[in-house]
């Protein structure tokens, strides 16, 4: 060695991430890597589910090794549970497998590994049910898209190179939107570490818009309702999903959830990027992404599993005006769409058990309204912006439903939707939105008996935007 | 019996081609300055496999229990090794079964993918999502009529070990479970609704990656 040359300076390594740990963490605000200890987790979160199913006196939850055993021989069948639990409770539970992965230092697809796995355990061993097709499918592409969605928004919170009460306060808030990511930095400490933020979980750019109002519902009787429900709806685009190459999934997505509305919780949607290309010099952008949608409201029941290809064209109208246009198709994994036989117009309202003995709590006998199957989607839409504040949208969303499991019958789900927004004051706005969904059901009879159902809905309301 | 002892030989044939594969791969490895590591091969991953199969088709209105079949069944995959631990692509996994009155053919057209979630060892889970194509030659009790051939949702999962996981030529052991969700299911006496096929397997197969 030239004995002139100073040896460069030993690169700082902070006490918690010294010796052998600094192999298995990939930069100094990362979690350790162990798979170990996301199988681990992946199996507690089971036992929380269960043991809280049991408390709530669930007889699904009696398990013995004679259900398993039973769960095993039966293999999958479709399941007759609430549309919400299916469509939103598997998802959200499947988000906690997810980032069992992701808190232990898994890749996002190793994570989505993971998430099959606690999905396929839960469903043999966590109830005395047979194992639900359509749970593992929801649990784990559910999960998934959830999962890696709560993992950003979490990280978006925290502030690592704080100290304490108000890192406290920003672990607690980053800890209810991703729970298992949250307890695991407070169990190994990290959550009061000083350190960078891993630099894969800061978005290129961060734009959101919060949106209260009333909304009015329509159906084929009556044109609208005339009392509104009160909404709000919280819309966020993660990174620039219009633009760049990407090959890390989820660096942008864009996520809409609604509260009020004619339900509770009545939309959750998710778009996450998985594969980005621009092309034409960036002007044209192609895009592979996930989707996961769930409207349930007083008009109609929609939830899906999917995959899309987008494409989509960025350009200038003026100095100061922009509009992007795109186009979507692709495949629907498992889609939901409520649906009533033939001969009923509406949900029947269920009759006590009277003498016969009851099935038990928790444990649904059917029948079941609405319908599963896979099928395809596309669609297209305009966005109109003002110094990159948009004032207008126009959307179309077609899908295609092929029922394996509910009503024989095929759907023809159509969705078009217009958002009309100005500003007032700083970052306070104004707008009104009117969407349309519409439904076609071809039913499988022998008449072939065709069935159309309309929806439409108005919305007026305040928004606030983040840029 | 016979079939049992065809898949096992089919089985030590598997077996003794990944050896020879495994300790050429040794060899070449040894005669070479610079090992052909991981980076340096080809990304193509390479599987063709077959196993024990047990299968059953049910639905939860039919009053009969539906009795259970045996069969062996015949896999393969062709795609990309995206990382080290994970591989992806295409699968193919035929399980004919036949009986007195004629057979059913299922046939799984997937996207795969597999990953070993340790790197130093062999434990691998696998997953795919895609269509099954299901030809039942006994709709009708006979064999006069032609077959029905119905389209299902087609799921596989599995887990298994991979022997030789860092050389170009492995075998892998797995059990798997496949479910085809038909829908409709032809028969004699008519349509019968949301029925669901799953079949369990357990095999080996070579694997070039």
């Amino acid at each position: 060695m030239d004995a002139t040359v100073p040896e460069a300076p030993a690169p700082p390594v902070t006490p918690a991430l010294s010796m052998t740990a600094a192999a298995t963490v990939q930069c100094d605000g990362c979690p350790r890597r162990s798979v170990g200890k996301a199988f681990w987790q992946n199996f507690l979160i089971n036992v929380f589910y269960e043991t809280a199913n049991l408390v709530r006196g669930q007889d699904t939850a009696k398990i013995t090794p004679k259900t398993w055993w039973a769960n095993m021989e039966q293999g999958w069948v479709w399941d007759l549970d609430d549309f919400k639990v299916n469509q939103i409770g598997h998802p959200y539970q499947g988000n906690n497998y997810f980032n069992a992965g992701r808190a232990n230092g898994l890749s996002f697809w190793e994570s989505a590994g993971m998430t099959a796995f606690g999905s396929a355990t839960w469903e043999y061993f966590g109830e005395t049910n047979h194992a639900s097709l359509n749970d593992l499918i929801n649990t784990t592409l559910g999960g998934i898209a959830l999962g890696e969605m709560f993992h950003r928004t979490a990280w978006l919170v925290r502030d690592t190179q704080a100290t304490g009460g108000k890192r406290l306060l920003k672990e607690i808030a980053a800890t209810a939107i991703d729970p298992i990511t949250g307890l695991n930095r407070f169990i190994t400490d990290d959550s009061s570490r000083v350190s960078a933020k891993p630099a894969d979980m800061v978005p290129t750019r961060l734009s959101g818009v919060m949106s209260a109002g009333v909304l009015f519902q329509g159906s084929q009787t009556s044109a609208f309702d005339a009392d509104g429900d009160p909404f709000l709806d919280l819309d966020l685009i993660y990174g620039e999903p219009a633009t760049g190459r990407s090959r890390t999934p989820y660096d942008a997505f864009g996520v809409r959830m609604r509260f009020g509305g004619g339900g509770t919780f009545s939309e959750a949607r998710v778009r996450g990027r998985l594969l980005g290309q621009p092309f034409k010099n960036g002007r044209f952008q192609f895009n592979v992404l996930q989707d996961y949608d769930f409207v349930e409201n007083k008009a109609y029941s929609f939830g899906a599993q999917s995959f899309e290809v987008n494409v989509g064209y960025t350009g200038k109208l003026s100095s100061r005006n922009s509009v992007w246009v795109g186009g979507w198709g692709g495949l629907t994994a498992l889609g939901a769409v409520d649906s009533l036989p033939l001969g009923l117009t509406e949900v029947p309202v269920e009759e006590p058990a009277g003498g016969e003995e009851s099935p038990g709590q928790g444990v649904e006998t059917g029948p079941r309204f609405y319908d599963y199957g896979p099928g395809g989607l596309f669609g297209g839409g305009a966005a109109f912006a003002h110094d990159g504040r948009r004032y207008a949208v126009v959307t179309y969303e077609g899908r295609h439903l092929y029922t394996l499991d509910g009503v024989r019958a095929n759907h023809l789900l159509s969705r078009a939707r217009i958002d009309l927004m100005a500003p007032l004051h700083g970052p306070i706005g104004i707008g009104v939105s009117g969407e349309y969904f519409d439904r076609h059901t071809f039913y499988q009879d022998a008449d072939r008996t065709r069935l159309t159902f309309h929806f439409p809905q108005f919305r007026a309301y305040l928004t606030w935007s983040v840029r | 019996m016979r079939r049992a002892g065809s898949i096992g030989a089919l089985v030590l044939l598997l077996a003794a081609m990944s050896a020879a594969g495994a300790s050429a791969q040794t060899a070449a490895a040894a005669a070479a300055p610079s090992d052909g590591t991981a980076a340096d091969r080809s990304r193509l991953w390479l599987v063709l496999g077959t196993a024990a199969t047990t299968f059953r088709g049910d639905c939860q209105e039919c009053e009969q229990p539906t009795p259970y079949r045996h069969t062996e069944s015949f896999s393969g995959a062709i795609g990309r090794r995206i990382t080290p631990r994970m591989d992806a692509g295409m699968e193919v996994m035929w399980a004919p079964a036949n009986s007195d009155t004629g057979g059913i053919r299922a046939t799984f057209i997937m996207a795969a993918a597999q990953f070993r979630p340790w790197e130093s060892r062999g434990f691998l889970l696998k997953v795919g999502m895609g269509m099954t194509l299901v030809r039942n030659f006994v709709y009708d009790g006979t064999t006069r009529q032609p077959p029905v051939t119905s389209k299902a949702l087609g799921l596989g999962y599995g887990a298994g070990w991979v022997f030789w996981p860092h050389s170009r030529a492995g075998l892998q052991i797995l059990g798997t479970q496949h479910v085809a969700a038909l829908g409709d299911f032809q028969t004699s006496t008519g349509p019968v609704e949301n029925v669901v096929g799953n079949f369990w397997s357990i095999g080996a197969a070579v694997v070039i990656r």
